[in-house]
């Protein structure tokens, strides 16, 4: 196709693979806030792009090394995203979170309009490439790849073995039954929500390395998190992995035929999918 | 029509003396009322939008994310067709038309597809005009947009006088909807449609309806933002920031409610008043987070939007 050898179009498409895994992550967790706890949060996106920002500054002022930041930033999105959850999303309905959830990303998007100005920032990393066969693959996204899929695995295992983990999957399922039997179901879903918080921000650190930022980026992975998260099957955390590497091979591709109108077909085919199989490609079975 | 009119003016009499204070500002002649005009047409402008917004999340019960695409495309085409030098009625007619088609097909998706499946289907059709308003460069000449020819400037006098009549006309538009028999099955699909349907309600024909009401009303403003504006671009009409700011609208003033949205108005006018205060320069970003305060403070405390301060002191007396 269009004067290609079979290596490069094989480059393109592992490529897309490995930067859809980030894409993937970030979509896992929106979709466990959105499908599994019932909160639609709009500020998702203005949450990425803030710590993509401090992940930026981090790298370029403060030096202050990677995994005390990382540790820190962790802590940081999970104490504020409990707050947050506790003190203005939990017993409320869905519509009002949604409101609520928009004037924290107006507030967040602005600030950072305001202190880091809206011109956009990379740390342009030079990625080395490892070549196998011709086939040219950049080191760094796979290594992104491998990290999404073991944070996810990671968060599979939590939710899995874990007491926490399966007190959050009680909750979910049977929110009044769990409170019956002695759990704080309150407080489970704060904490549920503060540990999808800490998912996105590792999604962050890993999108700063492959792409550039700017104050009005969040609206963009907003939109494709919804979207994967839809296409993936709402609440089915997999799914979204998936169906987020998926997109990033089909965004590749489609630049790969027509770099004008690669995302007016990305939404095109969103759409297509969405009214043929309303609920995602890989829908859960049940959920009521 | 008249009766109803009549009837309507009757039952809510309040509104009277702000409407002839509205009509008749523009002769009072005073240093910043040029500024106060704009104040007034940008909120009519956002009021007739979330009108319309109503109709399709308040009253039917879609909740549609992507209600600048009808915005947009009206804008769009009325430019384009302008700029062929034909009759503006045209222009409106045209862009009319063409979003009635769009309206068709989400219509059709509505009955398809349900809840915030439906949402996310109206923000990927938006989002798909987006960017195909930025990447036609052949048509929409892209990120630089297009401007209206000269011809047709208005002053702003007129302008303002068209915004009026035009909020008016949807409001009224709005009330008589709302009571007629196409107001009761919106509701009706809201409430239950399960139960709708098992009661013989056609559910795909008053979706469908629902759909081209408040996509035809949304393009009357698209085609009076072109007038005013006097140019279009993409991140100006398409942007998921529109349609955030049509949904905030409808949710503080009041969603599923005639007079809510025109009490949604105060924040666009608050939003105006504190960019034109600090807006610009070093603070740039400060109008933004003030807003994004006080919109999440008012829907804290205030869920219902703030039309349930008045039904509130109703209830008590």
């Amino acid at each position: 196709m269009f004067n290609l050898d079979f290596p490069s179009v094989m480059t393109i498409l592992i490529n897309g693979l490995c930067t859809g895994g980030v894409y993937g992550l970030f979509a896992s967790s929106f979709t466990f806030q959105c499908g599994s706890l019932n909160i639609t949060d709009f500020s998702f996106g203005s949450w990425l792009m803030l710590a993509m920002y401090l992940t930026f500054f981090m790298y370029t002022g403060w030096q202050t090394g990677i995994v005390p930041f990382v540790i820190l930033l962790f802590l940081c999105y999970f104490t504020i995203s409990f707050l947050i959850s506790r003190f203005m999303l939990s017993k409320r309905d869905e519509f009002t979170n949604m409101i609520i959830t928009m004037g924290i990303s107006l507030i967040i998007q602005n600030a950072a309009t305001l202190l880091f100005s809206s011109s956009p920032r990379s740390l342009g990393i030079i990625e080395r490439t490892i070549s196998i066969g011709g086939v040219q693959i950049m080191q760094t996204r796979l290594i992104m790849l491998v990290l999404s899929a073991a944070i996810l695995i990671g968060f599979h295992a939590f939710l899995k073995r874990t007491w926490t983990g399966k007190t959050i999957r009680a909750v979910i399922q049977r929110k009044e039954m769990a409170y019956l039997i002695g759990i704080n179901s309150d407080r489970v879903k704060n904490v549920a929500f503060a540990v999808s918080y800490v998912m996105l921000s590792a999604s962050g650190i890993m999108l700063i390395v492959l792409f550039s930022v700017e104050p009005t980026i969040g609206g963009f992975y907003q939109m494709m998190s919804f979207l994967i998260c839809i296409i993936g099957g709402l609440g089915n955390l997999k799914g979204a992995f998936f169906s987020g590497l998926l997109v990033g091979v089909l965004i590749a591709v489609l630049n790969m035929m027509s770099s004008q109108f690669a995302m007016v077909l990305l939404f095109l085919i969103f759409a297509i999918i969405l009214v043929v199989r309303p609920r995602g490609l890989f829908a859960l079975k049940s959920r009521s | 029509m008249g009766g109803k009119a009549k009837d309507f003016l009757m039952g809510n009499k309040a509104v009277i003396v702000p409407l002839l204070i509205l009509i008749a500002l523009p002769l009072v002649q005073i240093d910043i009322m040029a500024f106060i005009l704009n104040l007034l047409i940008v909120s009519f402008m956002y009021v007739c939008l979330a009108q319309s917004w109503n109709i399709l999340a308040g009253f039917c019960g879609l909740l549609s994310m992507g209600h600048c695409a009808f915005f947009g495309l009206g804008a769009y085409i009325t430019i384009m067709v302008l700029n062929l030098h034909l009759n503006i009625v045209w222009a409106i007619l045209a862009a009319a038309a063409a979003n009635m088609a769009l309206a068709y097909i989400v219509g059709a998706i509505s009955v398809r597809v349900k809840d915030i499946f439906f949402a996310m289907v109206t923000l990927a059709l938006a989002q798909l005009l987006y960017n195909l308003s930025m990447q036609w460069v052949e048509v929409t000449r892209g990120p630089r947009g297009l401007i209206m020819p000269q011809i047709y400037m208005m002053d702003r006098q007129t302008l303002f006088y068209i915004a009026l009549a035009m909020t008016a006309l949807f409001v009224f538009a709005i009330h008589v909807i709302r009571e007629s028999r196409m107001g009761t099955m919106f509701v009706a699909l809201r409430e239950n449609e399960d139960l709708a349907k098992s009661l013989g309600v056609n559910v795909a024909k008053w979706k469908i309806a629902a759909s081209v009401v408040s996509a035809v009303m949304a393009s009357l403003v698209g085609s009076y933002y072109v007038l005013y504006i006097r140019s279009v671009q993409p991140p100006a009409v398409f942007t998921f920031n529109v349609t955030m700011k049509i949904m905030i609208v409808a949710f503080v003033g009041g969603k599923g409610t005639v007079k809510g949205p025109l009490l949604g108005a105060v924040i666009i006018i608050l939003d105006e008043l504190i960019r034109g205060w600090l807006g610009g320069g070093r603070y740039s970003g400060l109008p933004g987070i003030i807003y994004g305060i006080i919109l999440a403070l008012v829907i804290l405390f205030l869920p219902n939007g703030l039309i349930s301060i008045f039904r509130g002191r109703r209830k008590a007396a």
